[in-house]
C-alpha cells in the first residue's frame, strides 16, 4: 500500500511534539477501523475522529526516525559507559575495603588506658599500650615499662597487660630493697604512672 | 607472624632461669620472678590457658633477650649462665664488686 499523508500505515506512534496522537488513542482508532470495514471502505483511510494537524507528518521521518535511535544509542552507550565506570569504581572501594580491613588488623595500634579498675590503684595519667598482631593473637605492650603481656584478642592482650602490670608493680614494692637496675626503672616509671588507691 | 615463644616455651625458659612462681588467685596468667644473687632480675607472666602452643612473645623482651635467642634459652642450648653473663653485658644485672 503506497504511503500517503491521510494514511495510516508506517504511522509512528507520536510523542515528544511530534503531532501525532499517542498509542492509547488508537482504541477509539480501531473501533472505527473495525466499523469502517463493516461499510466496506478501506479501514487504513483515516477515520473522521482522527485529527490530524495539518503538515504535521513529515516526510522524512525515516531520516528522524534513524537520528533519534542514534541519538538513543548514543545515549545508551553513554549511560552503559557511566555504568562500568561505577562498576569499576565499586570494585576498587570493596579492594580498598579489603586492604584497610587487612592493614587495621595486621598493624599495631596505640591504645589509651585510662583505668586500673577494679584494682586498687588510680592512674595519674593515662598509660599507652601498642598492640600488635602476632601468629595466633595480640601483643599488649607498655614500652615505657617493657612489660608486655598476650591475649587471643586485643581487648584480651589490653586486659591482661593490665593485670599483670599491677602484679609486677605489686611485686617490685614488696621487693623494693632488692631491685636491680631494670626492675627498680620500672617502679620508676609505673609510679609515674599509678599509685596505690589511699 | 610467627609464634615464637609458646606456652610450653615460656615455662622452659622459667625453669631454665629457676624463676619464682607467684601465685595469684583469680588472674589470668601466673607472675614468674627471676632473682640472680638476691636481686630481682625480671618478672614475666604466663598464661592460665590450656593450650601449650598459646603464644607468649611477651617473654623475650623482659628476658631481655632476641626471640631466637629466648627459644634457645627454652629449647636447652643457651644456659643460665649465658643469660647471666649476656645481662650482666646489658646492664640488666650488675656484676658482683
Amino acid at each position: 500500500m503506497p504511503f500517503t499523508k491521510n494514511r495510516i500505515s508506517g504511522f509512528v506512534p507520536g510523542h515528544g511534539g511530534s503531532g501525532y496522537p499517542p498509542v492509547w488513542g488508537f482504541g477509539r482508532l480501531e473501533d472505527e477501523m473495525v466499523a469502517s470495514c463493516e461499510l466496506g471502505r478501506d479501514p487504513f483511510d483515516l477515520p473522521s475522529s482522527f485529527e490530524q494537524p495539518a503538515d504535521t507528518l513529515q516526510e522524512n521521518w525515516a531520516q528522524q526516525l534513524g537520528a533519534a535511535i542514534d541519538q538513543l544509542a548514543g545515549v545508551v552507550a553513554a549511560k552503559r559507559k557511566e555504568y562500568l565506570r561505577l562498576v569499576q569504581l565499586e570494585q576498587d572501594i570493596n579492594a580498598l575495603k579489603t586492604r584497610v580491613s587487612q592493614l587495621e588488623s595486621s598493624q599495631s595500634i596505640i591504645v589509651p588506658v585510662t583505668t586500673l579498675d577494679p584494682e586498687p590503684f588510680q592512674l595519674l595519667r593515662d598509660m599507652q599500650f601498642v598492640v600488635r598482631p602476632t601468629d595466633d593473637g595480640y601483643l599488649a605492650t607498655l614500652f615505657d615499662a617493657n612489660i608486655g603481656m598476650t591475649g587471643d584478642t586485643r581487648e584480651e592482650a589490653v586486659a591482661n597487660l593490665k593485670v599483670l602490670i599491677v602484679d609486677i608493680f605489686d611485686q617490685l614494692e614488696q621487693n623494693e630493697d632488692k631491685l636491680g637496675p631494670e626492675p627498680a626503672r620500672q617502679i620508676a616509671v609505673l609510679r609515674s604512672f599509678m599509685r596505690r588507691r589511699q | 607472624m610467627p609464634t615464637i615463644i609458646t606456652k610450653e616455651l615460656a615455662q622452659k625458659i622459667a625453669d631454665k632461669l629457676q624463676a619464682v612462681l607467684h601465685p595469684k588467685t583469680n588472674r589470668p596468667h601466673d607472675l614468674f620472678v627471676v632473682y640472680h644473687e638476691g636481686q630481682l632480675i625480671t618478672q614475666f607472666g604466663i598464661r592460665r590457658g590450656s593450650r601449650k602452643d598459646e603464644g607468649h612473645d611477651h617473654v623475650p623482651s623482659a628476658i631481655r633477650l632476641s626471640p631466637n635467642k629466648a627459644r634457645l634459652l627454652g629449647q636447652c642450648p643457651m644456659l643460665r649462665e649465658d643469660w647471666v653473663a649476656e645481662m650482666i653485658e646489658k646492664g640488666v644485672i650488675l656484676p658482683r664488686e
